[in-house]
């Protein structure tokens, strides 16, 4: 396969994997940075070297025109070749997931700060004195509860 | 090549090396420690970085077999559960934990009188209470004092925030009219020391860019500099060297940055080097006098491996918990069913933790130490969407009963990048512990529900998290019989007089708390009894 037919077919997987949709509007991982990042990361991989070009091989070889499938279908594609391909799979999942979440667009869709938490990290008030006390009368009122030796 | 002698050489710049450091200072002997790592430089903190999470997976892993950094030694854990994890450099594992701070309670030191299990300590709570408490000092913890669950003492700071995820555990744990309290955090709830206070970032595993969380790295290390002690980095040591005539230490051979072989002569040498790293270098010193590993008579040495096996239970809930605000591991911690209990089908305890969650890319890996991503396509959407933004969880932390067969070995081919045989990992869950965690998985889900959550997800199977080998203890444990034990009641080895192990190996069970507090205040007090005794150390 071509370099852009590689490419242009992992997005379509990569759609798949993460679909896009819910009440958040997550987009999907078919997005092309975040196929360059499985792409770079599947080089260096800790898991399985060359998963993602194998499984890729794999589809078109089942499946020559799953870009053009509907979503179901390609889903269908997608269990088959996991079931046949299990460990690539996982590491093109796990490489799909890393990529994704990283993005800085990404996270705070989920609530998550976009860039590095440090210096900033986050606000988390401190429980009042009143609060603390309300919260741990009941165990206080219990007394010693640890074995006397 | 040898070096000028010292009078003190410590093996290791983790948590224990740099308390014992400390409480000798004041003896005003020549003090050096070889850390095989090295600093971690600021502008090095992955949460300081745009792709920080990434890091978790590759250079920053706790995982030595996945980080491969030149400082690391691989560990074969092929013949185990759960694979130990640490960080091999100045602060050494305290550069990547959670800073979660229980003590220790009373019982735990003394489980064959009460309980008919393990052996006694040779210390109890009450002689290591000073120590507790001068760590604490020392360190910043944070706390909340009052807690009905251990003799009275108070942290030195207020707690952190517990956050909403610990207010609504709290209400549940009420409900159900079982312990809980704020946990006791390594973590600074104000700016203390130069040190500023913990942002909530929760990136605890990364090193904390702030400097709040408690790493000796922060705590000790920088005092120790300051006052001449000498951090030798890039030192991996290879052997103790013992004089065959007199049985006593003479100093080690270790390997600079360039693998060149040294030689470092010493009065009194200390070994800091963790669970795993301390019985792997006893084990690689052999010589006629002890062909089976220096201060090895017992045949103890590298056995009676523990760890603190954990599984988790989740609990999703209507609003969302914002688990990925604040500390990682620390918000409550519950004892409900720490002690023995006589009508469990188990003795001893575990702890209920409340871990707050992680970011998004962690939990869909399967969360944090766990390589087991959740499922792709519709379910992943599912599951993003609305489970991971309303979670909270409960971690069962559970004691782990020595056992000889659990162990660290050398391993016969596998080696580190200077040639050291590297350690074997044998380890299997015993009975006991799989009876507790199938106890605590219970009520962890009775909790979450109590506590508001509408549905309960947890594995329902034996297996323990993989990376869940965070605290590594037993491996030369203390005790009053030369022959049921490595090192005496004060650390020193039975075998060789002027050799002391500090670390986490030297306990002798394993509570079901993380460990650091007590590796800490253990090494202070055998700093102390060293100056106690100095007349006579060596007798
Ligand atoms: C991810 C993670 C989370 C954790 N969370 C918590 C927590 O919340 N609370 C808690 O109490 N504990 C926690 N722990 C455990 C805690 O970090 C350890 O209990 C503690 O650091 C052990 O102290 P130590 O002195 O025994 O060893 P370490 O701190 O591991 O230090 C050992 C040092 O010895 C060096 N060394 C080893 N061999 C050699 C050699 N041959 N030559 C030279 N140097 C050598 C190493 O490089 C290392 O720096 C966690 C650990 C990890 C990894
Ligand atoms: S959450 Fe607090 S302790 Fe943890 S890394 Fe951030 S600032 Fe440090």
């Amino acid at each position: 396969m071509s370099t852009s037919e590689t490419q242009a077919l992992l997005l379509k997987v990569l759609e798949e994997i993460i679909p896009a949709g819910g009440a958040r509007r997550m987009p999907s991982a078919g997005m092309k940075a975040v196929a360059d990042g499985v792409l770079t990361a599947t080089a260096y991989s800790n898991g399985s070297p060359g998963a993602v070009t194998r499984l890729l091989e794999a589809i078109s070889m089942k499946s020559p025109d799953f870009p053009i499938l509907s979503p179901d279908a390609r889903v269908d594609v997608l269990k088959v070749i996991e079931a046949d391909h299990p460990a690539d799979f996982t590491e093109l999942v796990r490489l799909t997931y890393t990529a994704y979440y990283s993005r800085p667009e990404i996270r705070p869709l989920l609530g998550v700060a976009a860039h590095p938490v440090h210096p900033d990290g986050y606000l988390v008030e401190p429980e009042s004195d009143a609060l603390m006390d309300e919260l741990t009368r009941p165990v206080r009122a219990r007394g010693t509860a640890y074995r006397q030796v | 090549m040898t070096n000028h002698p010292v009078d003190v050489l410590i093996i290791g710049a983790g948590a224990s090396g740099a308390a014992i450091a400390w409480s000798l200072l004041e003896t005003r002997m020549r003090i050096l420690c070889l850390e095989q790592g090295d600093h971690l430089q600021d502008k090095d903190f992955p949460s300081r970085r745009e792709d920080y999470e990434l890091a978790r997976y590759g250079a920053f892993s706790c995982d030595p077999n996945v980080r491969k950094l030149k400082q690391d030694y691989p560990i074969n854990s092929q013949d185990s559960c759960i694979t130990p994890v640490n960080w091999n450099g100045v602060g050494g594992s305290t550069i990547n934990f959670l800073g979660h701070w229980p003590r220790m309670k009373p019982s735990d030191f003394r489980t064959r009188t009460l309980d008919g299990v393990a052996e006694d300590w040779p210390v109890d709570y009450a002689t290591l209470e000073p120590f507790y408490n001068l760590n604490d000092e020392n360190t910043g913890v944070s706390g909340l004092s009052g807690n009905p669950g251990y003799p009275d003492y108070s942290p030195p700071l207020p707690p952190i925030p517990i956050g909403h995820l610990g207010q609504t555990l709290a209400r549940g744990f009420n409900k159900l009219g079982w312990h809980w309290w704020p946990s006791d955090v390594a973590i600074l709830s104000k700016d203390r020391d130069g040190r500023q206070k913990c942002v909530n970032a929760g990136t605890c595993d990364l090193g904390c860019a702030a400097g709040a969380k408690g790493g000796t790295n922060f705590t000790y290390w920088p005092i120790l500099e300051n006052a001449g002690v000498e951090l030798r980095t890039n030192s991996r040591v290879r052997e103790i060297v013992v004089d065959q005539e007199t049985g006593f230490a003479t100093g080690v051979l270790y390997h600079d940055a360039d693998g060149k072989l040294l030689e470092q002569k010493a009065e009194l040498v200390v070994v800091a080097c963790n669970g795993v790293g301390t019985p792997r270098l006893l084990l690689n010193s052999k010589s006629k006098l002890f062909p089976e590993g220096v201060a090895n008579r017992s045949g103890l040495v590298g056995k009676n491996l523990m760890f603190h096996p954990l599984t988790g239970v989740a609990g999703v809930f209507d609003e969302p918990m914002r688990g990925h605000e604040g500390p990682m591991a620390c918000s409550i911690l519950s004892q409900e069913f720490y002690e023995t209990d006589p009508s469990r089908d188990f003795v001893r305890g575990y702890g209920l933790h409340s871990g707050r969650s992680t970011t998004p890319m962690t939990f869909a890996l399967g969360g944090y130490g766990i390589d087991n991503p959740i499922p792709w396509g519709a379910k992943h959407r599912e599951i993003m969407d609305n489970v991971y933004p309303y979670m909270a969880g409960l971690t069962v932390v559970s004691e782990d009963l020595p056992e000889e067969t659990n162990c660290v070995s050398l391993d016969p081919d596998l080696t580190d990048s200077d040639g050291i045989p590297a350690p074997k990992i044998t380890y299997r869950l015993g009975d006991n512990t799989r009876k507790m965690l199938r106890h605590g998985e219970a009520k962890a889900g009775e909790l979450l529900l109590a506590a508001g959550a509408k549905q309960v997800l947890s594995k329902g199977d034996d297996s323990v998290w993989w990376r869940a080998g965070w605290h590594q203890m037993g491996t030369c444990r203390m005790g009053d019989d030369p022959n049921r034990s490595v090192v005496n009641a004060w650390g020193r080895c039975h075998d060789v007089k002027n050799l002391f192990i500090v670390d986490g190996s030297i306990f002798v069970t394993a509570g079901a708390v993380n460990p650091t507090s007590t590796i800490q205040a253990l090494a202070l007090y055998i700093g102390d009894r060293i100056k106690t005794n100095i007349a006579t150390l060596f007798d």
